[in-house]
């Protein structure tokens, strides 16, 4: 199972994938904006989406994890 | 033929050199996927170059005066060349004795680097070995303990950080001294999967802490090129290692009294690529790609990244215009926003140094939102970290050409260049420029909160102060005030830096050159 976590504190702007996606390694999973500027957080490797933790609109501390991938 | 028995001789002591820890001990290194030392050295020098110092060095055993044994010192190292250019150049044998200190002979390790100041020219590490000690057997060997100093180290790598190139790689597991010898260095790149950086091993780890931990785990390329900035870059393998420390050194001058070597290019320098226009979006939020801006900019094929894991917000990339080697900072806006936090100040302020020491021009290109805000910067510190990447600035003294691509903002966004009247930065910015203390979107609250609070409906009021300033927004309103000094069409970004390095090296040319004085520290 993969995690992908927060690099940077900021709020969810839009969560691109769906349960049951399956993803490619550095696919635009998440869009976290932070210092005002829309940062795509990527997949760190290829899987099947198996958790959405947050939703938009939601503030997320460093390290919080978006989403798990088996 | 009057010496020839001792040239018999000699070439006899120099085959038990050559067999290093014995076929055993090499197989066994062989089948891990690593490289003999001297096959490292002469497949990273050019061919026939490596002219090796201190062969005969080593632990020989006598019986009625007749060599029955000879163990070869574990360190192995002498004068080469990269691209046609000496450098010296030394590695740890790691099937004697694990490369650690205790199966050193002499302090060779010492020597190679007081050529290298002496010659004025750069070292090369290939580190394979641990501690300074070595071992405690070592206590056993002789008989009591002693208090630690490392002298020989540390005589000249001080030294050798404000003369010469130092590089270093991490090619087995590296501990105690041996991992100081990649850290004290202008650039370390450590070999993914065989290469494993720590203070002190697993065992050390398990007795000190009661926690067991895998080398990799401990201090693979994974911690120390994705997150620790202890090295640099990671490489694929030895080979890749190889390439990487030959393409950094073919930016560099041989020492600090010289100049970065021009190599010819076809790429012409009036080039102006059409992508520029329309590589920053206009709606703000949304994320540049800087890797291939710089890309439009410098020459073909010479991008040459450090440190791509680590400070992920600051890009620092060495290139070349119109052939001339120049030393990049830019900020990333994908990671962090591209704003400056403490990882990104460090690897900075190193970088500054870098180009300053060795007397490189400087191109900033700045997209600068400020510090990292927030709890977890600043734990770690942001302010602090950022002032000395912002006194790096005011410090050096090279050719400073800023682009302001987009924002520039707060404290950090003012350290875009030095400012005293003693200096004179070449500065530009596109048309996409955005600037001020505090971004508009925040600042008005900070501003005007006591009116908004009054106001009848403060979010319309706060909306309408917002549109209001937007208004004023426009980088032209700056121009007009010559606080920016030119906007410039991007597509000429290039052109203009082509000419302003031609200047930037005839400057330097006539300029005395050397050791800067404030030293350099890792």
């Amino acid at each position: 199972m993969t995690e992908v976590k927060a690099e940077w504190p900021g709020v969810v702007s839009e969560v691109k994938v769906s349960l049951g996606d399956s993803v490619t390694e550095d696919q635009e999973v998440v869009i976290l904006e932070s210092m005002k500027m829309l940062t795509p957080i990527l997949a760190p490797a290829a899987g099947t989406v198996s958790e959405i933790a947050v939703e938009q609109g939601q503030y997320v501390d460093e390290g919080t994890t978006l989403i798990k991938l088996d | 033929m009057v010496w020839q028995p001792e040239i018999d001789e000699l070439n006899e002591r120099k085959k038990l050199a050559y067999k290093l820890g014995g076929e055993e001990r090499v197989q066994k290194h062989l089948d891990n996927g690593k490289l003999t030392v001297r096959d490292r050295i002469v497949t990273l020098v050019d061919e026939n170059s490596f002219q090796e110092r201190g062969v005969l060095a080593g632990k020989a055993t006598y019986e009625d005066n007749e060599l029955i044994n000879f163990r070869p010192s574990n360190y192995v190292m002498g004068l080469g060349k990269i691209d046609g250019r000496r450098v010296s150049i030394g590695g740890d044998d790691f099937t004697v004795r694990g490369g650690a200190a205790d199966g050193a002979v002499g302090d060779k390790k010492t020597h190679q680097e007081r050529m290298a100041l002496e010659l004025r020219i750069p070292i090369v590490r290939l580190v394979d070995g641990t501690g300074g000690g070595g071992s405690v057997k070592t206590i056993e060997d002789i008989g009591r303990t002693y208090l630690p100093g490392g002298p020989g180290f540390w005589e000249t790598a001080n030294d050798a950080m404000e003369q010469v190139p130092v590089v270093a790689a991490a090619m087995g597991s590296v501990a105690g001294i041996g991992a100081a010898r990649v850290a004290v260095s202008h650039f370390s790149v450590i070999v993914k999967g065989t290469g494993q950086v720590f203070t002190a091993g697993p065992p050390v780890v398990e007795r000190g802490l009661g926690m067991w931990v895998n080398k990799e785990d401990l201090g693979g390329a994974e911690i120390h090129a994705h997150g620790s900035g202890v090295c640099d870059n990671e490489a694929t393998d030895e080979l890749d290692a190889f390439e990487q420390i030959r393409v950094f050194l073919s930016y560099l001058p041989s020492s600090s009294w010289e100049l970065p070597p021009h190599e010819s290019t076809d790429d012409s320098p009036t080039r102006r690529d059409e992508e520029l226009l329309s590589i920053i979006p206009r709606e703000r939020r949304q994320p540049h790609i800087i890797r291939k801006l710089i890309k439009h900019i410098i020459d073909h094929d010479s991008f040459f990244e450090i440190g791509k894991f680590f400070g992920r917000s600051v890009v620092t990339c060495l290139g070349r215009i119109d052939g001339f080697p120049v030393a990049i900072i830019a900020n990333d806006p994908m990671a962090v926003g591209g704003s400056l936090d403490t990882p990104g100040s460090e690897k900075m302020l190193k970088f500054i140094d870098l180009a300053d020491t060795f007397n490189l021009p400087i191109i900033n290109l700045v997209d600068q939102p400020g510090f990292m805000i927030g709890v977890e910067a600043e734990k770690a510190g942001v302010i602090k970290a950022g002032v000395r990447a912002l006194q790096a600035i005011y410090q050096c003294s090279v050719p400073w050409a800023t682009v302001v691509l987009r924002r520039a903002y707060g404290v950090a966004g003012a350290g875009h260049q030095n400012h005293s009247n003693s200096r004179w930065p070449y500065r530009i910015a596109w048309p996409s420029g955005d600037w001020g203390s505090l971004p508009i979107e925040g600042g008005v609250m900070a501003a005007y909160r006591r009116d908004i609070e009054a106001a009848d409906d403060p979010e319309s009021y706060r909306q309408e102060i917002e549109d209001k300033l937007n208004l004023l927004r426009s980088p032209f309103r700056t121009a007009e005030s010559f606080n920016i000094e030119d906007i410039v069409d991007p597509r000429d970004t290039r052109p203009l830096l082509a000419e302003w390095v031609q200047d930037a090296y005839r400057v330097l040319r006539s300029s005395t050159l050397g050791p800067k004085g404030r030293g350099m520290r890792a």
